[in-house]
């Protein structure tokens, strides 16, 4: 007796069997033990594999997870800036000049009520700088701003803010414990 | 506003996906605090990715081809690190069907009997991680997840044929394993 392929046999449990061949698996099984063996074996592991116990996703994981999604401010948003799933190739740049979109991607950021209340926060620190520059304000500073923007930058790069056992893991999970979200205290 | 309406569809992503990407990385893995690394992993891998995504394909093939991915370089790292090789194969047994025979008889009915015994979840669980990589993602993909053939081959990108082939060599490998395991006479 010519029994099929184990490939075919393993196919035909899974309904991917060519009809034909699906045809002839069904016919052979008709007066072959050791095959209708075979395909109850494979069959029954198949169950087992589906049946075997899976926990539930843990409540930490949800969290951060939550925690990675896309605020319209803050760490991150910029890669997130206008991103839907493109359905085609990237959109080309407007015809009419790169001052004109600069022009109106300022005014629909100025248009969200947070994006106005930083717009206004760094014209404010940028006033301030002027002003000391200018020696409007005292004490005055002979560094330039942008140096000292760069120190500040660096500093808040390089030194943490925390020592590293104090650095909380699942800090998302605590702060939804205590009715907090991560925009609210960074 | 467009953020906002980005960070919802990450969060209706992560509501919809988070439970079986969860479910997926245990059943690659077998272990929770690994599948919890996984799927974080495998999420910030779309979050960089996003806008690279082609809403006209599969999002689930997508979806768990990064999840796969992270499952197989997470395997490469800790190769790597501790200079092993995780692929395991019976003790002087290729995985590749072709250089094996199948069962004999008596040790297919060992095998059904230790299938349809209630407590068999632990057994074929440690059957199922003594395979490879790639053996183990393809049961897991065929069986634990329900996936077609089609499906699975986006998600690996590879023909149907090749799908096929893997899925009957794995299961054969599932099968001598498992004969191995309970001492069944070969």
């Amino acid at each position: 007796m010519n029994c099929p392929e184990f490939e075919s046999l393993s196919a035909y449990i899974d309904g991917e069997a060519a009809p034909g061949e699906a045809g002839l698996v069904k016919t052979h099984l008709d007066g072959c033990a050791r095959c209708r063996l075979t395909l109850r074996t494979l069959r029954t592991g198949k169950a087992s594999l589906r049946a075997l116990p899976v926990p539930a996703m843990p409540s930490d994981l949800r969290a951060v997870l939550g925690s990675l999604a896309p605020r319209p401010l803050g760490r991150g948003a910029q890669a997130w800036k206008g991103s839907a799933p493109r359905r085609g190739p990237a959109a080309t740049p407007e015809a009419g000049g790169f001052w004109r979109t600069v022009v109106r991607e300022v005014r629909a950021g100025l248009a969200h009520p947070v994006s106005a209340l930083s717009f206004a926060a760094v014209a404010s620190v940028a006033l301030f700088f002027w002003a000391r520059g200018s020696g409007m304000l005292m004490p005055r500073l002979d560094l330039p701003a942008d140096l000292l923007m760069a120190a500040h930058n660096q500093y808040a790069l390089t030194v943490p803010l925390a020592p590293a056992d104090k650095i909380l893991t699942d800090l998302p999970r605590q702060l939804a414990a205590a009715g907090a979200e991560e925009r609210d205290v960074y | 506003m467009e953020q906002s309406g980005a960070a919802e569809r990450f969060e209706e992503f992560v509501r919809d996906y988070g439970e079986r990407a969860f479910q997926f990385a245990y059943r690659l893995s077998g272990n929770v605090e690994e599948a919890k690394d996984l799927v974080q992993e495998a999420y910030y891998r779309v979050l960089r990715s996003w806008d690279r995504y082609d809403a006209s394909r599969s999002l689930d093939a997508w979806f768990f081809r990064i999840l796969r991915n992270v499952f197989l370089d997470s395997r490469k790292r800790y190769e790597r690190r501790h200079a092993v090789s995780l692929d395991r194969s019976p003790e002087g047994v290729s995985e590749d069907g072709a250089t094996y025979g199948d069962l004999l008889a008596g040790d297919e009915e060992a095998v059904l009997d230790a299938l349809e015994r209630r407590e068999s979840a632990g057994l074929v669980r440690e059957t199922l991680d003594g395979l490879s990589h790639e053996h183990r993602a393809v049961l897991t993909l065929c069986d634990m997840e329900g996936l077609g053939y089609e499906e699975i081959a986006r998600v690996l990108e590879v023909p149907v044929g090749t799908v096929r082939s893997r899925v009957s060599r794995a299961r054969r490998a599932f099968r001598r394993r498992m004969a191995g395991r309970i001492g069944a006479r070969q």
